[in-house]
Parts: structure tokens; sequence; C-alpha cells
């Protein structure tokens, strides 16, 4: 038994061990050593993350664990370092470190030119995405959200394919227009709390901003319009995700490990965790504009991965229609689409991150994104190859795998959803069924099956896969025991979403805008 | 944990183990692979003993009542939560032994088979697998459970359709399965969501209690759908189209798959929820009239084909016609009645199809075909028009494939007979009740004649295949020295299969036979006894001497078809009875063969249209488009760009001065805040 008041500890060592790595990398690291301190460092954040998990409360999800207030810039300001873990949190900051830490002992497998600056920059990544997902203070989470993306623009503006720059510019302006934007709702969010409470003039505390949420549906609309646009880019949502597919396809794959399963969850992860608590009554006002987005970048992305031929970028769309899923069962606004949401959104990360380092073997071997360059993969690398359809499976939602209990939940939820008054939305999004089988076994004939289309070096005779395999093979134990004992993850959210939905109710019951029915200021209902 | 439990992990756990341990032990050490009769014999085992772990259970279930197996929780989500529970009744304890039984001797069967594959260690853990999926299938207490098994199965179709990967087409026709078994699971998955939303709830039994409160929308609809879920599981007009293409894989996999049961599994999941079916005579009549048409234009297909296994698998689908004709007749025991006789003969048929193949393969493969211009290769071991004259030197696969004929045909006493006849007499039945209508009355007559050319196919196939004189031998002089009939691992799974199709049909004996004479209510039809409780069956309103003309006109049909069969093609002479069947028929016969174009149709009119709409439409639209759509952030990102040209001059120090400014611009926003900004 773990005393309870190292916990806290714990948790800020989890996050501030990988930015003491990446230091120390930086300084002195020698070049030999560097992969051997990076996977010390994330080793070590990963058995405190673990513990973590193990000691949270599920049954008081909606209570702040493991809190640590550091210190508050002054008496007037209250802003400051306030760390924590809660049902929406808690399984996304275990899958981070768990794939943050898969991402750098794989890297070199994966990308021949790895260095101790791009150790370092994975870690800082790594460090600021925990961050992300602990922080208890609005501002403290606006600079994690913003610090991620410098080590994310240098990896793949230095370390990526031939179209990286073009890559880099459309990434980093687009998501810092977002951000920035974002910057001056959180100012606005900050001072607004601050009129509740004696003697403060700002406060960006998480407590202090549910308390004030009442007040937030008066500020003008732009305010919650900066928050939807940054979070939308980073989820991303048609028709905001054009940075998305060159990204992927120009980052180098140990990046794309962070950048799919993980940095894109900071969206959905924010949209969830600010603006249907604080702006419930916008939220509310523009839910089918939203879910239609939803449901068309579900429909969308699955349609261009069926003709695509650059393997990532068909796995970027892929992601595009998934995270659909989980936007469509945010705003869907029940607690079976809200806990499958949140589930969906761990699930997301496990598949994605599984099938980018599968295909990243892959790849390692045999330099080439498009699809028709490769084949016969099965013939020499029968256990990659087995690893990769099973996570293909959970991928396209077959039950016994992680996908489908995600996706049954929140489409059950949205087919159910009052907020969302229409079964259409719920019955279209269950298309990507068919959609994704198709993609996905159209990728799994022309990579794995037919005939080889590539000579394998010595090497990479099935022996050397086996440590690949094992890896692998990580994430499919992970993915069938979510897919037969969902319960186990989905109660760590129980709790938390039925607060956050009293929460939501109670604004919306007090404010005049409730009663009016959102026909009658959105002029296009699906 | 009580002994039946136990028993029921044992049933359902098993083949899950066999397969996990035989991948695992595969996966892990390449030279382990070779044992190829180990692997088979371990994956047998873990068949074989469920099947007795059934036995006992059919026996306490017998004994005692049905009862449900409980192993935690699946799913929970505000209101409503799934347990991963089991039924042990009647209905699901004799599909567990249909799958278990016939599964063990198509195991045993695969090991001879399979001999000299070298990847028969994959194909033992997928058998395992799909047995697996099979079983939480027709165990499940609930849809979602079965649902489970449902994609399973789905699943370990597309692995051994596409199990010879290095074909293209072969993976072709797996993911065709794929797709469209996931068209009907589409459709599945929204009955799903209808039923929890209006009946709270996924579990059977709370359905079946909640069916008298379901306004008769939701009935329709979720009965629809569950009706379009089956349709593609199992390959019911218009989604059959992949099952024939299925016969890329393996023989065995046709005969436990494609046959004897996950095709069958559309019918467990309506019979199972028969209470809620019959409420919805729309959906029943659908049901009827789909299943009476696919069973015809299959049939009318099988008759012009020439692979020996596609003739067979057009069979299937027709059959699994017949059995939705029962289904939407409201003859739910009928239907099951008919898979399990179904699955008798239809597996022996395909093994004895494989071992024929087998002996085909051999024989080309020996012949080096130095006489002739046309190489081995060309030649189709599955192609009837090569085989004729085989009955000599396979006199086990010949006999047992002809008792497989004739069960199918409905030759009394054999089993397709008692199945078939009973279906048929339940469609008149209904079309003479009140329940439905004169539709039923053309619905038999459907019937009837496809029972007719039921049998004319079937013996047009058996006598092509093993009368007349060698034509391999013509093509390949000397070919026909190398048959030689199976090992006993092949032939010992025929013996037992030829058995139960001359024998299982005496399970379901129809009761007027002895009614009739006594006047008294007969119980011998044994298998309405046993699963009645879990089939909403209608009642049969027909006099004794309607049924028993009804039962003489379908014998006298069977025997007509055998009889014309045999006078047409029982001398071998298939070419020229085929080309008199083509000038009298002219282009329907051709359509036939062609399989009414419905390929090229789905081709045409979905396939091409949404690659073209991708492809044209999408893709330049995501090109050009969105990035036009959000103009705004281009044109930033050019006068950006040129800013960050400067910044960009690729120092380090150059990005820290940046970052460290903008921390300062923040901080100094934070600290002069108060004063910017009291009130907000």
């Amino acid at each position: 038994m773990v005393p309870e008041f190292i916990l806290p500890w714990v948790l800020n060592l989890t996050m501030w061990i990988p930015f003491a790595g990446s230091v120390l990398l930086f300084l002195c690291g020698s070049p030999k050593r560097g992969r051997v301190m990076a996977i010390a460092f994330s080793t070590f954040s990963l058995m405190m993350s673990i513990l973590l998990a193990l000691q949270f409360m599920p049954s008081y999800s909606a209570n702040v664990q493991f809190e640590s207030v550091g210190a508050t810039l002054s008496d007037t300001v209250r802003l400051g370092y306030v760390v924590g873990l809660d049902g929406a949190s808690m399984l996304l900051f275990a899958m981070t470190s768990f794939i943050g830490w898969i991402a750098i002992i794989t890297a070199p497998t994966v990308f021949s030119r790895t260095n101790n600056a791009f150790y370092g920059l994975l870690l800082i990544l790594l460090g600021a995405s925990l961050g992300v997902f602990a922080a208890q203070d609005l501002f403290l989470f606006y600079i994690f959200f913003e610090l991620a993306l410098i080590p994310m623009a240098f990896l793949i503006g230095i370390w990526g394919e031939e179209e990286r720059t073009s890559a880099t510019y459309n990434f980093v302006i687009y998501t810092l227009v977002g951000s920035l934007l974002m910057l001056v709702g959180v100012l606005t969010v900050g001072f607004t709390s601050a009129t509740l409470i004696d003697g403060v003039s700002f406060s960006t505390h998480y407590d202090d901003l549910m308390a004030a949420a009442p007040l937030f549906q008066d500020l003008p609309v732009w305010v919650f319009g900066s928050f939807l646009l940054a979070f939308v880019i980073k989820i991303p949502l048609f028709p905001f995700h054009s940075w998305q597919a060159n990204a992927y396809a120009q980052a180098p794959i140990p990046a794309v490990l962070f950048l799919a399963p993980i940095m894109v969850k900071f969206g959905s992860y924010a949209l969830v965790r600010f603006l249907i608590p604080y702006f419930p009554v916008l939220f509310d006002a523009v839910t089918p504009w939203i879910a239609t987005l939803a449901v068309v970048s579900i429909l969308y992305g699955a349609m261009i991965a069926i003709t695509a031929t650059d393997i990532k970028k068909i796995l970027a769309f892929s992601s595009l229609s998934h995270m659909g899923f989980i936007v469509l069962g945010l705003v869907a606004w029940n607690e079976s689409s809200l806990q499958g949401s949140i589930l969906q959104m761990v699930n997301h990360g496990l598949t994605t991150a599984a099938l980018f380092l599968g295909y990243g073997y892959i790849m390692a071997s045999n330099p080439s994104r498009h699809l028709m360059d490769h084949g016969g993969v099965a013939s020499t690398r029968p256990v990659l190859t087995t690893m990769i359809v099973i996570a293909s499976m959970a991928s396209v939602g077959l039950p016994g795998l992680n996908g489908f209990v995600g996706e049954f939940l929140i489409l059950s939820g949205a087919f159910d959803s009052t907020q969302l008054g229409s079964t259409l939305y719920a019955v279209l999004a269950a298309l990507a069924v068919i959609l994704a089988a198709m993609y996905t076994l159209r990728l799994l004939k022309f990579t794995l099956f037919g005939s080889p289309q590539h000579d394998f070096q010595p090497e990479d005779t099935d022996r050397s896969t086996l440590p690949k395999g094992w890896v692998l093979g990580t994430f499919v134990v992970i993915m069938v025991w979510i897919g037969f004992q969902s319960p186990t993850f989905t109660q760590f959210s129980q709790e938390w979403t039925i607060i956050l939905l009293d929460h939501v109710q109670g604004i919306l019951s007090t404010s005049g805008l409730s009663n009016v029915s959102p026909e009658t200021y959105v002029p296009f209902v699906l | 944990m009580s002994l039946t439990t136990l028993f029921a992990l044992v049933l359902l756990g098993l083949p899950a183990l066999g397969a996990l341990l035989l991948g695992v032990a595969g996966l892990s050490n390449e030279s382990w692979r070779h044992h190829r009769t180990i692997f088979g014999t371990l994956a047998t085992t873990a068949v074989t003993i469920p099947f007795f772990a059934s036995l006992y259970l059919g026996w306490v279930v017998f004994q005692s009542g049905g009862f449900t197996a409980h192993f935690g929780t699946f799913l929970e989500a505000g209101q409503w939560s799934v347990d991963l529970a089991y039924l042990i009744d009647p209905l699901s304890i004799t599909m567990a032994l249909v799958i278990t039984g016939i599964g063990t001797l198509i195991h045993i069967y695969s090991i001879g088979y399979m001999k000299h594959d070298a990847g028969a260690w994959r194909f033992f853990a997928y058998l395992n697998l799909f047995i697996f999926a099979m079983l939480q299938l027709v165990m499940a207490d609930n849809l979602l459970v079965l649902f489970i098994g449902w994609e399973g199965v789905g699943l370990a179709s597309y692995l051994l359709i596409g199990f010879w990967f290095k074909k293209p087409s072969n993976t072709d026709a797996a993911n065709k399965a794929f797709i469209f078994n996931r068209i009907g699971d589409f459709a599945f998955l929204v009955a799903m969501f209808l039923l929890l939303k209006d009946v709270g709830t996924l579990q059977f039994s709370g359905i079946l209690e909640g069916v008298s409160g379901m306004p008769q929308d939701t009935l329709f609809w979720v009965g629809l759908l569950m009706l379009i879920g089956a349709t593609g599981k199992s390959a019911q007009f218009p989604l059959f189209v992949w099952l024939p293409d299925a016969m890329a894989g393996p023989t065995p996999v046709s005969a436990l798959i494609h046959a004897a049961t996950m095709v069958t599994s559309g019918l467990y999941l309506v019979t199972r929820l028969s209470p809620m079916f019959v409420l919805s005579p729309e959906v029943m009549m659908i049901m009827a009239v789909v299943g009476a048409f696919t069973a015809l234009i299959a049939a009318t297909i099988a008759v012009t084909q020439y692979d020996i296994k596609k003739v067979l698998a057009y069979s299937t689908v027709s059959q699994l016609g017949f059995m939705f004709l029962a289904l939407g007749s409201g003859a739910f025991v009928a239907a099951i009645f008919h898979v399990i006789t179904h699955a008798f003969f239809k597996a022996l048929l395909f093994l004895g199809s494989g071992s024929v193949i087998h002996t085909m393969e051999h024989a080309i493969e020996n012949h080096d075909g130095a006489h002739d211009a046309k190489t081995p290769s060309q030649l189709d071991p599955q192609d009837i028009r090569l085989m004729g004259g085989l009955r000599h030197a396979m006199p086990i696969t010949f006999r047992t494939f002809w008792i497989g004929t004739l069960a199918i045909a409905g030759i009394p006493p054999l089993a397709g007979f008692f199945s078939k006849d009973e279906i048929l007499m339940h469609t008149f039945n209904a079309g003479m009740g009140e329940f439905a209508g004169p539709l039923y009355i053309v619905l038999w007559v459907v019937g009837m004649v496809t029972a007719f050319m039921t049998a004319f196919y079937m013996v047009r196939l058996t006598a092509t295949t093993f009368h007349g004189e060698s034509r391999l031998e013509a093509q390949l002089p000397g070919a026909s020295k190398s048959f030689h009939e199976s090992p006993r691992t092949m032939t010992f799974p025929l013996w037992k299969l030829a058995i139960g199709s001359i024998i299982i049909g005496w399970i379901g004996l129809p009761n007027f036979v002895v009614e009739s004479f006594t006047g008294q209510e007969a119980h011998i039809h044994l298998l309405k006894e046993w699963i009645y409780t879990q089939a909403a069956d209608m009642k049969v309103t027909l006099s004794y001497l309607t049924e028993w003309i009804l039962m003489s006109v379908s014998i006298v049909v069977a025997i007509m078809g055998v009889s014309t069969g045999w006078r047409l093609y029982g001398q071998g002479q298939w070419e020229a009875t085929d080309q008199a069947l083509q000038n009298q028929l002219g282009e329907f016969y051709n359509t036939c063969r062609e399989k009414y174009l419905l390929d090229e149709f789905y081709q045409r009119m979905v396939g091409h249209p949404v690659r073209w709409v991708c492809k044209h439409i999408l893709e330049p639209i995501d090109r050009f488009g969105v990035g036009g759509v959000v103009a705004f952030f281009g044109v930033t990102t050019r006068v950006s760009g040129g800013v960050l040209r400067i910044l960009q001059a690729g120092l380090i120090t150059n990005y820290a001065v940046f970052i460290l400014l903008g921390v300062i611009f923040v901080l100094a926003l934070m600290i002069l805040g108060p004063s910017i900004g009291g009130t907000p």
C-alpha cells in the first residue's frame, strides 16, 4: 500500500522526469548513451503513471485526485501550478505515458536518424502531453497545450520526409492561429471568474471556473468561438483538417506516435473538459452544427481513405473518421455517449499507435509510403502480420476488441440522444462500419498479402521481428482486455460523467435560453 | 462455480484456448510449424471435448431445464448494462451440438486435407477461432454477446477465405465476404440501437417480454433491420454474391463455415427472436418472399455451373433460401430442422468434393503434360468437365456422395426429405390459414419447382463427376492412373456424415403420419418436443388428407428430379444435355450461367460510382476545396510565412529567443492583467 501523501509527488515526478531527462540529454548526454537515458526516463515515468492508475479511486472519479498545488502568481491573481487527475483525464494520462514510452523505445527500429536532440524533443513532448491532461488550471493547460507544439514542429521540420517544410508551416500556423485566439478567451474567462471571489482579480483554477460557469453564459459569443475553433482544429474536424494528412505523412514515425494518438486528443479532451461545462448554452446552440461536422468527418475521412494510396495518409484519414465518432459522442451529451467518447479517446490512441507502429516497421525495411510498392509481408513476417491484422480489426470496430466498445456506446448514446434530437446522425455515422472495412481491408490486401514486392534483408527474418511482435503484442493484449472487460475502464469516467451532466443541466435550467429549441436560432438542423 | 457453469466454460473457452495456443505456438517458433499433425490433433481435441461438454449440458437441460451462465459484465453505461452471459437451453444446445459435432469431423478431415500445406498451423488456429466465435453466437444470452460471435465468425471466415493469401483473387474474395457481411452488420447495429432506445435492453428474455408493449413501427423496423442483417450473414438475395466467391478458401472451410454453420446464424437469430417476428406479418412476408426467390434463382444458377464447389455453393444459397421460406411461413422448428439436416448432407457433399479435388490435383500435378500443348497448370481440378469416371478409383467418396445427393434431393427416408417436406407443408399451411393468404401458395409452388431443380442439378453434378469415362484421361493420357481414394482421416468423416445424412431426419418424423391413424396427438417429432418452447411456430390447420397429399407430391417431385437428372446426365453426356438446354432456353440459360449479372450490377452501380466520387470529387475537394474554404488560413500562412522565414534561419537560438519573447508577453499579460481588466 502506498501512503497517500506520496501520490501527488508521484504525479509531479511522472510529468517532470521527462523534462529533466530532456535537459540532461541536451546538456551532457553522450551520443551513445542518449537512447539509454531516454528509455530510462520514459520507463520511470511509465511506472509512476501505472502506479497512479492503480491508486486511482474510480468511485470518486468526479473529484480531483493526487492534487498538488504549487505556487500561485499572487494573492490577487489565482493562476498557478495545480495538477491532479480525475475521471476524464486518468485514462488519457496513463495512455499518454504508455504510448510515449513505446514511441521512445521503438524509435531506432522505425527511424534511422535518431540522435540526442531527437530523443530530447520526444521527452519534452511526453512531459508536455502529460501536463495537458494533468493540469487543473486553465492557464497551465494552455501553456502545456502550446508547449507540445514546439518540439513537434522541430521534429517534423528537421527530421521529416521530403515535403517537411510545407507540412510544418501548415501544422504550426494552423494550430497556432487557433490557440492564440484561445489565449484571449482564456484571459477573458479568467477575469470573469474572479468577479465571484473577493479580493481576486483573475483566476483560472478549474474549481473557480466551474463555479463561475453560469456567468460565462453572458460573455460575448466570440469567447466561446475562440475556444471552439482552437479545439476543432486540433481534433481536427472537417473542414479544419487540412494540416493533418500532410503532417502525419511527413513526420517521422516516433513523432507520429505522439501526434496521432495523443495530441489530437488535446482537442477532444478540452471539448469535454472546458467547452461543455463552461458554455453549455452556446454549446447546446451549436450542437446540430458540430454533430453535422462530426458525421461529415466520419464519412468524408472514410471515403477518402478508400482511394488514397499513401499509407500514412490512409491512416490519417481513418483517424479523421474515428475522431468524428468521439466528437459525435461528446455532442450527443448523455451518459452512454460521453463515457463512450472518453473511452474511445483511449481506444483510438491505442489502435492508431499500433497501426502506425506496425506500418512503421514495414516502411522501415521498404521505405515507401505508396501502397503499391508493398505486398507479401505475410509470407515473411507472420508475427507482424498477425498484430497488424488484429489492430486493424480493432480499428474497424470488431466486437471483442476495444474499438467496438467505444463505438457502440457512442452510437447507441447518439441514437437515443435527446440533445441531438434525431436518430439520423447515429445511423449515418454507423455507415462507417462498412466504409471502414473497405479501406482497412484494402490496405491489408496491398501491404500484407499478395506476393512479396520487396526482398527483405537477411536480418529481417522472422526471429528479428519477435521483439517487434512483443511490442505490438502488448497493444493487442490491452485491446482484448478493453474489448471484453470494458466496465473496468468505463468506471473511471462514470461518476465524473454524471456530475458533469448535472452541472450542465443546472446551468441550462437557470438560463433562459434553455427553453428555446435549437431550431429557432440555428437555421440548419439535420 | 457450479459444475454446469464449469462445463459451459469448457464448451465456450476451450476452442478459444486452442486458437490462442496454436496461434502463439506457430508464431513463436518456426520449426514447430512443421508438426502439422500435432497442430491438427490439438485443434480437434479443442472441439471434441466441447462436443462432449455440450452433450452433458444437453442432458442437464433435458433433466432440469435451461439456465444462464454468467461470466461478468461486458458493457455498462448509464441506465443499461450487458452481461457476458450465456444461455444454455434446448435451442442453443442443439446448435452447439451441430457445431461441435460436425466441427469435430471436419477438423479430423482437415488433418488429412492440410497434410502437405505449410500453413496448416494457421489453418487450425483459425478453425478453432471460428468454432469459438460460432459458439459465442449461438450461446449468447443477449444480442451484444451474440454480436461478438456474429462478427467473430465473419473474421474467421475472412481469414480462411483468404487463407492462400499469395493469390490476390483469394484476398479479394475474403474482402468481399467481409464487406458484404458488414452491410448486414450495419443493419444489425441499428436494430440494436432501436431496441435499446425503445425497449431498454438487449437481453433476449427482456426483448421477448417487451414485445407485447412495442409499437408496431418499432416491431417492423427492428424485424426488417435484423432480417437485412440475416440476409448478409446467411447469403440471401440481394447480398448472397459473396458466398460463391468464398469457395476460394480450403474445402473443409467451405464445408464447415460456408455450408454447415456460419451461414445458418441468421436463421438462428430469427428463431431465437421468433415471438417478436411473428408479431410483424409484413416482415414475415418479406422473409418468405426473399427466401423463396433466393432458393429459386440460386437453383437456376446451380444448374449451369461447372465448378464442383460453385454448384455446391449455389446449392447452399438455395437451401438457405428454403430455410428463410420456413421462417417466413412461421415454421421455426422446421427451419432449425433443415439447418441440422442440411449441416450433415452439405458438409458431406463438400468434404466429398474436397476428396475429389484432392485426387484431381494430384493427378494433374503428377502428370508432366509432355504429350499435350496444354500444361497442367491450365487445368482446373475443380472443373467437372474434366472429371468423370471417378467411381472406380474412389469408391468411398463415390458412395457417400450419392448418399448426400439423395439426401438433399429429398428422397425418403433420408434426412433432407423430412425437413424439406415440413417446410413446404408449413408454407402451404400459411397460404391456407388466416395468417398470410394466397401469396404463400405461390411460394409453395416456387418451393416445389426448386425442390425439383435441386434433385436435378445434384444428380447432374454427381453423374458428371463420377460416372461415364474419365475426361481428364483425354486431356492428359495416363493421368487417371493417379486417381486414388483419400486417406482414412478423410474417409472416416465421410462415412460418419453419410450415416448422419441417412438417419438424422428421423429426429423429426411428421406427427400426422401417426395421428391420422390413431386419431390422438402424437409425439414422434422429437425436435419439436425439444425446442418448441423457443420457437413461436404457427399452428398447422391442414387436414390429414391434405398433409398426405402434400407429402406424396414432394416425394413424386423428388423422384422426378432424380430420374430426369439421371436420364439426361447418367452416362456422362453433360455436353449434349447442356447444349440442348441452352438451345431450349436461349438467353435465359446464359443469364443463369452469368449469375444474373448481379456481381456486374454491384460493380457498375455501387462499386464504381463510390470509387469515382471518392477519387474525382472528394479528393480534389480535399486537395483544393477545403483549402479554399479556409482561405483565411491560407492568406495567413503566406503572410506569416514571410515573417517566419526570417525566424527560420535554422538557428536554434532564434527559436529560443522567439519562445522567450512569447513567455515574456504572456507573463506581462498576467501581471498587468489586474490593472487592465478589473471587470470583464
